[in-house]
């Protein structure tokens, strides 16, 4: 079975590198790397989700850290609401969001949101916050598990900090690492994520990979295992960012 | 700050642990028979609960009432009876049938496999790996997914050509289609395995061995342990992890595209 196991995982993954491989007929070559490198759409759609993600890690860590903290620590009878919320984006499929965001924020709605290239940017980071909610809710739940949140902050009271002050200069610092694992998981979400993006009409990673899968032939194996080594790049950063959490070290003492 | 309770408990799990225990729910009671909501805490969640109002919730809602009103704007049911065409029946009938088949394949391979490693692997490394994999693999889905499927089984892909040229057989002339019930299935288990094996190994991880000791002193087969004391034990996970992998393929645009299989 694991034999079996192995070969079912490796092979397409084996395959996939053989045929990027093979565009010139006369042997193996890395051409069809160099066609997307060069391919300035391959640069200007990855920037531009790469530029998204980093926006929706942001937005999302504003809107969860200080829900996770003051809910953990004074508001304990809303948890069960907010673990609820946040299992939502893990029922309701994303296009389901997207038609309602279209619906909402249609050009004859209050927020025409959707008749500018900017509100479209808004909507799309929203839409793709609400899509790792899961992942960011649970990165920063475990993080603020592993410190003693609680010492910390009456530590800080008494010294005079303020609430603000506790979060961003005490907590914060203290579970960066939870953060930045649930960073890299976003991250990898939104460089792949296509639906959203290609029904608010953005030009992003996804719609391009699409849009390069219909039109080329040796290129999409490129992209595939490109997008392949960004995710394995984004898991292994959480692995690391794992074995640097003060979890880990207290267990080490 | 004085006034708050103490939340000091098991850490919750992935789904619906978060309840509080009957300890808490006292503490909860105590909440609201003061009367004194902790303003400054509830002003500053509010702007999480905005956020997950009108970016989740509302939108959702407007499409769910949407597919009741007609466009004179009246209650109806008449979208539903409008669907009624042969290709959305085919369509949900396919989908439906690709969506359990893998599902049920990927719960119960994922978790084969997700024993043999959680049982069998004991170097911390080589499951670090496995479960890094998992977690690569279970995010590979969409178009870089069909892309390496047709690399591999398509009509020229690399295992259908080696089979021909090795053992001279012709997957396809043998009637498999990689855009076919069959095929798709195999490529859904690309993500599903994995997804099953990333959530089972807490659960798998769970299973004492003294469990399994106990059983056999007392006289247990090994079949008798799995059915009396294995299987009960992971049901619940299992159950949890068959409802996530049949929503996961009714995603729209998973499906390979047919059309780029030349090579």
């Amino acid at each position: 079975m694991p034999v079996a196991g192995r070969s079912f995982f490796l092979l397409p993954l084996i395959a996939t590198a053989e045929f990027s491989l093979s565009l010139r007929r006369e042997g193996y070559s890395f051409d069809a790397y160099r066609y997307v490198f060069s391919d300035p759409d391959f640069v200007s759609s990855f920037g531009y989700s790469a530029l998204i993600a980093a926006c929706t890690i942001v937005v999302g860590t504003v809107l969860v850290l200080p829900t996770v903290y003051l809910v953990r620590l004074r508001l304990p009878w809303l948890r069960p609401v907010v673990e609820f919320i946040v299992l939502l984006p893990l029922i309701v499929p994303p296009i389901i969001l997207v038609f309602g965001y279209l619906r909402m924020f249609s050009s004859s709605s209050p927020f025409p949101l959707t008749g500018t290239a900017r509100g479209s940017d808004i909507l799309l980071i929203c839409g793709y916050v609400t899509l790792t909610l899961p992942y960011m809710y649970r990165a920063i739940d475990t993080g603020l598990q592993a410190i003693d949140a609680r010492t910390l902050t009456e530590a800080a009271t008494i010294l005079g900090a303020r609430p603000a002050t506790i979060l961003i200069r005490v907590i914060l610092p203290n579970i960066l690492v939870s953060i930045m694992a649930g960073a890299f998981l976003t991250f990898a979400v939104v460089i792949g994520e296509f639906v959203i993006a290609s029904l608010l009409t953005r030009p992003a990673f996804g719609p391009y990979i699409q849009r390069v899968g219909v039109a080329k032939a040796y290129e999409p194996a490129a992209l595939a295992i490109l997008s392949f080594i960004i995710t394995w790049i984004a898991m292994g950063l959480i692995q690391l960012m794992a074995h640097f959490s003060p979890n880990v070290q207290r267990e080490n003492r | 700050m004085s006034r708050r309770t103490d939340v000091d408990g098991p850490e919750s799990g992935l789904v619906g642990s978060g309840y509080p225990r009957p300890d808490k729910l006292s503490a909860t009671l105590k909440m609201f028979a003061q009367k004194q909501p902790d303003w400054s805490a509830l002003i500053g969640v509010a702007p999480f609960f905005a956020f997950a109002a009108v970016m989740m919730i509302a939108p959702t809602v407007a499409l769910v009432a949407d597919a009741f009103v007609n466009r004179q704007g009246q209650l109806t049911l008449k979208n539903f009876v409008d669907l009624n065409t042969p290709e959305v029946v085919a369509a949900f009938a396919e989908s439906i049938k690709i969506s359990s088949a893998s599902a049920v394949l990927g719960a119960l391979i994922g978790l084969g496999l997700a024993l043999v490693v959680g049982r069998g692997v004991s170097n911390s490394r080589v499951r670090s790996i496995v479960m890094t994999f998992c977690g690569v693999a279970s995010n590979f889905s969409g178009v870089p997914l069909a892309f390496a499927f047709i690399a591999t089984l398509g009509r020229l892909g690399l295992v259908t050509t080696a089979l021909n040229t090795i053992a001279g057989v012709d997957i396809y002339d043998a009637g498999f289609d990689l855009a076919s019930f069959w095929g798709l299935t195999i490529t859904y288990l690309f993500f599903q395995i994995p997804i099953t094996i990333t959530i089972m190994m807490p659960a798998i991880d769970g299973l004492r061995r003294e469990w399994r000791e106990a059983a056999a002193i007392l006289g247990a087969r090994s079949w008798h342990y799995w059915r009396y004391i294995g299987l009960p034990v992971l049901w619940p996970s299992l159950l949890g992890t068959l409802a996530l992998l049949l929503r996961i393929p009714s995603v729209p645009l998973r499906r390979p595209t047919p059309s780029p299989a030349t090579r």
